[in-house]
């Protein structure tokens, strides 16, 4: 097996012109962090008292290949925790299969397998190196951090007002949404995200809209066509002081009024060292008022070229717990839980 | 005695020699053809952080980059894109995995980025001011 991968690879590095020009490039990025809570209750899936490597431990590798000047084919495959399917832990997927045609500077069209752009996090979540936690807040991308790849296009047209940069990327496509082992239809997606960028400073704005198909759960019947709103704002700005803020807005909007959640994230660069601190609160509404909030103090080391060392702590109240919305499989026994993490990622 | 003078003396020259090496002038470079006159600090950032694709005057631009931890490299960052290293590769890695950019691509040194814009009628780089002879245009001097 390891023989044929060598000579797959030899055979592909043998096509290609070896140059300046290269036409393939090769990234990708390694994940690793131990956590362990005060708790029996698993967060994250795996993430108890015991102590765990899997809730955090992935990779990615891409290749992409200029097929000519205006036309590239993307392809990535990603291994992670996959909560959607412990079976499949560290199991490589292709999370990213597309064609870009770059029609000119300002637009390009993809269409294959992408990731949603939901949130500012939400296509890259696994590129932990350009975050600077051991993982995004929970409360926003707990329930989000294995939204699916989707099969269908979309479009990047970036154009300048003076010292704005400004990107639509509209998104359609079809896929499928596995929730604590329910497995929903997503059809009719259509969403816009709307980027500005000033210098150190971007801000963001997204809306989608979806179809819902949920099969039976429990006691609870089919849902089918029912209608499924997400909205976002965010703000982030890079220099000396790091600052990344979002809130969000989830709704199926024939069930029920909808859920807001949020996240604010202050930093400061010393040099290499780059402590932080978060405050966030998961899917609050009329119907969830007694919502999870956390507190995170953390702390990123730039400790060699493409390779940063992380350590956190973050403290959370889960309030009533929606198994699945907030990280909790079920309600914990304890008031506030701490969950202690350390963790390596790497980039190339 | 004098042995000690001379060592002092020695060590001085090596500091200053250390210093002036540090401070040398960087240069940003363009191919000798390209009929570019001026460019600004601004356009050169926006040309490295990939949200210019062309020159002012509309021309494709193909930026060089020496690799991380050449003298050249860190002056040019440091002066004209303002970005640490981990935070120019965080930048980066946002984009490259979502297919929203792709960074400059690395040739090498000082002589290597030089013989490249030389090739390149869209290149840029960056050098060290004693690399330059007349194979390339300068663009701008950062002192």
């Amino acid at each position: 097996m390891k023989w044929k991968l060598a000579l797959g690879v030899a055979a592909l590095c043998a096509t290609s012109p070896v140059s300046a020009d290269v036409p393939l490039k090769v990234n990708g990025y390694f994940n690793t962090a131990f956590a362990r809570s005060n708790s029996d209750t698993k967060y994250l899936t795996y993430i108890t008292n015991d102590g765990t490597f899997s809730a955090d431990t992935s990779f990615g590798l891409q290749v992409m290949a200029s097929v000519n000047a205006d036309v590239t084919f993307t392809l990535q495959l990603v291994a992670d925790h996959d909560s959607a399917n412990v079976a499949k832990h560290m199991e490589p997927r292709v999370d990213w299969a597309y064609v870009t045609y770059q029609t000119n500077d300002e637009l390009k069209v993809r269409a294959g397998r992408l990731r949603l752009p939901a949130f500012l996090y939400s296509d890259n979540i696994n590129v932990r190196y350009a975050q600077p936690w051991v993982r995004p807040p929970t409360d926003v991308y707990g329930i989000f951090r294995d939204l699916p790849n989707f099969n269908g296009m979309d479009a990047l047209y970036t154009t300048r007002f003076g010292a704005v940069d400004v990107t639509l990327q509209p998104f359609t496509g079809t896929t499928t949404w596995t929730v604590m082992g329910n497995t929903s239809t997503l059809k009719n997606n259509l969403g816009l995200v709307v980027t500005a960028n000033v210098g150190d400073l971007t801000l963001r704005a997204m809306r989608w809209d979806n179809k819902f198909d949920i099969p039976a759960f429990g006691p609870l019947p089919a849902l089918l066509d029912k209608k499924g709103r997400y909205e976002e704002v965010g703000v982030l700005y890079d220099r000396d002081f790091f600052f990344v803020a979002e809130k969000t807005w989830t709704q199926l909007v024939d069930l029920n009024p909808g859920q807001t959640s949020y996240y604010g994230t202050l930093g400061y660069h010393f040099g290499k060292f780059l402590p932080h601190v978060t405050y966030s609160r998961a899917h609050e509404g009329p119907t969830l008022p007694n919502a999870q909030k956390t507190r995170t103090v953390g702390l990123r080391y730039d400790v060699a070229k493409g390779t940063a060392l992380k350590a956190e702590v973050s403290q959370i109240d889960p309030g009533t717990v929606i198994p699945g919305l907030g990280g909790f499989e079920a309600q914990p026994a304890e008031n506030r839980v701490n969950v202690y993490s350390i963790g390596l990622n790497v980039v190339f | 005695m004098k042995n000690l003078n001379k060592m002092i003396v020695a060590g001085a020259l090596a500091l200053y020699v250390g210093v002036t090496t540090a401070a040398a002038d960087v240069v940003v470079i363009v191919n000798r053809d390209n009929p570019i006159a001026t460019l600004s600090k601004e356009d050169a950032k926006r040309i490295y952080l990939g949200k210019d694709k062309s020159f002012p005057n509309g021309e494709k631009v193909r930026p060089a980059d020496q690799a991380e931890g050449n003298a050249a490299r860190d002056k040019f960052y440091a002066a004209v894109v303002e970005k640490t290293d981990a935070q120019i590769k965080a930048y980066w890695s946002q984009l490259i995995f979502t297919g929203k950019g792709t960074p400059p691509d690395m040739i090498g040194g000082d002589s290597a980025v030089k013989k490249w814009v030389a090739e390149h009628k869209s290149g840029i780089g960056y050098v060290d001011a004693s690399a330059v002879d007349g194979s390339v245009k300068v663009l701008m001097r950062l002192p």
